[in-house]
């Protein structure tokens, strides 16, 4: 018997509307689960000719062995061919909170490969070990909400539903797929291939259940794991949240409150927020926000979505005209109905750091590339909330210049650069690009926020980034190495914590401080073992590592307890793995993974940084305040090829392969002519 | 505090309603069939009907696609011929305690249903766990977000207890929870209608037979592992149970 899983993964093929199943045994548990078993699914399936929006492209959704049982989380790891990954379309992985891989499993499935194109929109509805592909003709068109809103009427409010919305339907690369409110594969732009295959949602509802292996030590181990985070801390009353104040029932969400911009008195009446939490996690990191006339829908959302725009302004910008939270909100909620990427709309920006494409759009107008003439856009008014608005509109339905940015930003920069129209400044778009987006492979994604003006990182981070397949900025796993130790931050006691860590697991405490050069391949490969073990147990790596694995504030010594995944994966399968070797199959991972993205073009050359991100005199500067250095990159990256095996090239060996049990891919790469 | 004076008040009440039903049978039939009126009201506008999402059970029907036509209005139509027929039980303990829920903390992360199905029966499954998360945040009519544990209130008149025609429901000892003997139950659903409450508090096994909440002998593990403390085991000697029920579909 298969403990931790439902058994079966479900092929849809929407061109001849057949589904089928998949028993999870053929992957599990060599391949772990997650991004571990979709990325095996993608090596067999999704040959290197296949575009990203053609109907041979697959969305291989999967959960890992931890959804539905007592454990953390309700996530579910997404790959696919990726219309995002720039120049060329390459393997790429979104994450996804929420509640639907609780729910799928119960529903008797595991993972969904969808494969095809239907003639005319449908969607997917899975009930208790079945399957229905069913028309949505009246549900395309239809915002997130909405269509979710329908779905609900029809099969009940305990269905849970990912769907797109406009921004996909109309094949945006930069287009979401949603969850209920405030989880979303946001990376990426699945959403548009979800489009491109006339799949409007995927509906789950079941009454099936999930067995342990090892039933008798699952409650202990969760309460381990409660008291590793302990929240609330011994004898701490819980407010909740009361209307009109801004109470959250967790410290986060007055965080979120803050980036609203409801903290000043006169704002608080407003609203009323409270804490929402994925499927069986116990914080809740996202922020629910009610407006009390409704004018804008409520829901949920989390840290990069809510900005308090004028606060942005005034920080980044000439303070711009005053930004209610309202307007805010209703900004953040036209993102998740319409379906785009937060990190891709044309004004989007984060909170705090700003990141997005905001920054390339502030330099492009003050340039004078982009102009009222040209894209048809307020740009004096940039900053303001209407011309968000008309901007994410104009994307996610393809109008005007908005049909040229809603090819994701590198594809629309590209468009700027050859078009005469932009005018005789038009090719230092990509000066601005590579002071901002550091090539990393295919993936050139959002590390730096403001050319000169980088949140503190360093060489374990840069190199973290480099041989990445997808933006990993938007992963936490070096950032919680680094923030999350209980000390003040620079402290000696901090910088223990850091080494002490590092030294356990990676083998050398040289590359924790600033700037880290010295070995820093070994904090690179542990940090990606962490990385695939997150994405494939299916752990979420925003509070995971940083509130429980790497430290905690509620154990004596500060330390967390780094075993706590293969600890919950045994209870939970029965495999007795020892973390080291859950570490091994993780690392295989990334080496399955390395080899598809090798048959897909890339080399050594995709993982340097552009030039002119290191040297321009603009250029941003580390967490200890120097240059980013080629050479020490370049260094850095042969080192690390030589430490996992890989050759000068970047691809991994054949001994490597093989050493892992992955001959057939060393045998398919040669046989393409890339090993 | 307000909640201690409250909870007198309560007390209170209760003692007279348990004179009440002790002592005349037919003002305990009366106040029952009150009761059941006001849960015709909750099957009137229940599950899936035509207001849509704000019918609170999920695709319940067997079959496919249509999903959760099954168990529309069903309540409203058979609730008070089920109460009529009860049996008109001498005297009932309030419960000794009940989990206490406030809304308001709860951040909807299902950690206390997946719980309760496991401790219970070992495995992992919302529709085996007797405490149901009732989420709800983009319903179209209230554009609300709401998150409510919907546990058993161990009522103080114990409707399904009184709606049970084998006496298979009985108080616990120890507790005062209203619990179910399953080798007693011939699953005929009379408790699920008498439960005043939306979603019914009483669920089905495989095997037709129901379950409900036992507060877990006295130390409810809904409660012991609910993160955000929003869960709330209240134990008192002398009875404190609630018989505030909804006059419209509460939940």
């Amino acid at each position: 018997m298969l403990y931790g899983f439902a058994g079966k993964i479900l092929r849809v093929n929407l061109t001849t509307s057949e589904v089928s199943d998949i028993p999870t045994e053929k992957y599990v548990p060599e391949y772990i689960g997650g991004r571990g078993v979709a990325t095996r699914i993608y090596w067999e399936e999704v040959p290197p000719e296949v575009e990203a929006l053609d109907p041979e492209n697959k969305l291989i959704f999967m959960t890992g062995p931890l959804q539905g049982t007592i454990f953390p989380s309700s996530r579910m790891a997404l790959v696919s061919k990726s219309p995002q990954t720039y120049p060329v379309e390459a393997i790429s992985d979104s994450n996804c909170g929420g509640f639907f891989a609780m729910d799928l499993k119960y529903a008797g499935y595991d993972g969904i490969i969808v494969e095809g194109k239907a003639k005319s929109p449908v969607y997917l509805y899975i009930y208790n070990g079945k399957a229905y592909i069913l028309d949505a003709n009246a549900l395309w068109g239809l915002t997130t909400f909405a269509t979710q809103e329908e779905i609900w009427r029809k099969h009940g409010w305990k269905t849970r539903i990912f769907t797109i919305g406009p921004a996909g339907e109309n094949k945006c690369r930069s287009a979401i797929i949603l969850t209920d409110s405030g989880a979303a594969f946001g990376q990426c732009g699945f959403g548009g291939v979800m489009g491109s295959k006339n799949l409007k949602a995927i509906a789950a509802y079941g009454t099936g259940s999930i067995e342990l292996a090892k039933p008798g030590e699952a409650l202990e181990l969760r309460q381990y794991m409660d008291a590793l985070v302990h929240n609330p801390k011994p004898g701490e009353v819980r407010t909740g949240y009361k209307e009109q104040e801004i109470v959250g029932s967790y410290p986060n969400t007055s965080y979120y409150a803050g980036a609203l911009g409801l903290i000043e008195d006169e704002k608080k009446a407003l609203v009323k927020t409270r804490g929402v939490a994925c499927g069986l996690c116990p914080e809740s990191c996202k922020m629910g926000v009610q407006f009390p006339n409704r004018s804008v829908p409520s829901g949920a959302a989390m840290c990069d979505e809510i900005t308090d725009r004028a606060k942005v302004n005034e920080w980044f910008y000439e303070p711009g005209a005053y930004i209610s939270p309202e307007e805010t909100w209703k900004w953040t909620q036209l993102l998740q109905e319409l379906g785009i990427n937060v990190y891709e709309v044309p004004d989007g920006r984060a909170s705090g750091s700003a990141a997005g494409a905001q920054s390339l759009l502030n330099e492009l107008i003050k340039e004078g590339i982009l102009t009222e003439e040209n894209t048809g856009w307020p740009v004096d008014k940039f900053g303001s909330i209407e011309f968000g608005i008309q901007t994410i509109k104009d994307v996610a339905y393809r109008q005007g210049f908005g049909d040229i940015w809603a090819n994701g930003i590198f594809r629309a920069a590209e468009h700027i650069a050859n078009d005469p129209k932009f005018g005789p400044n038009r090719e230092k778009v990509w000066y601005y690009l590579s002071l901002m987006y550091p090539k990393a492979g295919n993936f050139r994604g959002y590390l730096i926020h403001m050319p000169g003006k980088m949140i503190a990182h360093y060489y374990p981070e840069f190199l973290y980034w480099a041989i990445a397949t997808r933006d990993p900025s938007t992963k936490h796993i070096p950032f919680s190495f680094l923030y999350s130790p209980p000390a003040q931050i620079g402290s000696p006691e901090w910088a223990q914590m850091l080494m002490t860590v590092m030294n356990k697991y990676a083998g050398t405490d040289k590359p924790a401080m600033p700037p880290g050069i010295e070995e820093v391949e070994k904090a690179v490969r542990w940090f990606e073992q962490v990385h695939w073990e997150n994405d494939s147990l299916l752990i979420c790596d925003f509070w995971f590592q940083g509130t429980k694995a790497y430290y905690s504030q509620y154990t004596e010594d500060g330390y967390g307890d780094m075993e706590i995944g293969s600890k919950m994966l045994n209870v939970v399968t029965g495999v007795d793995w020892s973390q080291e070797k859950l570490w091994e199959k993780c690392e295989k991972l990334w080496m399955l993974e390395r080899a598809i993205a090798c048959r897909e073009g890339r080399r050594s050359t995709d993982d340097e940084f552009e030039e002119t991100f290191c040297t321009d005199s603009s250029a941003s500067i580390d967490r200890s305040g120097v240059r980013i250095d080629m050479e020490v990159m370049r260094k850095g990256l042969d080192n690390l090829y030589a430490l996992v095996g890989w050759n000068a090239d970047g691809i991994p060996t054949r001994a490597r392969l093989e050493e892992v049990d992955l001959k057939d891919v060393a045998d398919d790469l040669e046989a393409r002519g890339v090993l | 505090m307000a909640e201690e004076k409250d909870k007198n008040t309560k007390r209170e009440f209760l003692k007279k309603a348990g004179y009440l039903l002790g002592g005349a049978t037919v003002a305990g039939s009366a106040a029952l069939a009150g009761c059941a009126g006001a849960e015709g009201a909750i099957g009137a506008i229940g599950p899936a009907g035509p207001e849509g999402p704000a019918g609170p059970e999920g695709p319940q029907g067997p079959e496919g696609p249509q999903g959760p036509q099954g168990e529309k209005g069903e309540k409203g139509n058979t609730g008070s011929a089920g109460l009529a027929s009860a049996k008109p039980w001498s005297v009932i303990e309030p419960s000794k305690g009940v989990v206490a829920v406030e809304e308001t903390i709860c951040v909807g992360c299902r950690i206390c249903e997946s719980i309760c199905s496991f401790t219970h029966s070992q495995s992992i499954s919302p529709s085996k766990s007797r405490v149901i998360v009732v989420k709800d945040w983009l319903d179209p009519n209230t554009m609300d977000f709401v998150f409510k544990p919907a546990v058993c209130k161990q009522c103080a008149d114990a409707p399904c207890l009184q709606a049970c025609p084998t006496g298979a429901i009985s108080a616990d000892e120890t507790t005062g929870a209203r619990v179910i003997n399953q080798a007693l139950c011939i699953g005929c659903h009379s408790c699920e209608k008498a439960c005043p409450y939306t979603p019914s508090r009483i669920k089905f096994n495989a095997n037709g037979r129901a379950f409900k909440c036992d507060l877990c002998g006295g130390d409810p593990q809904c409660v012991k592992f609910c993160p955000e403390k929003a869960l709330k085991y209240i134990y008192d000697e002398e009875g404190i149970a609630w018989t505030g029920h909804p006059t419209e579909g509460g939940v």
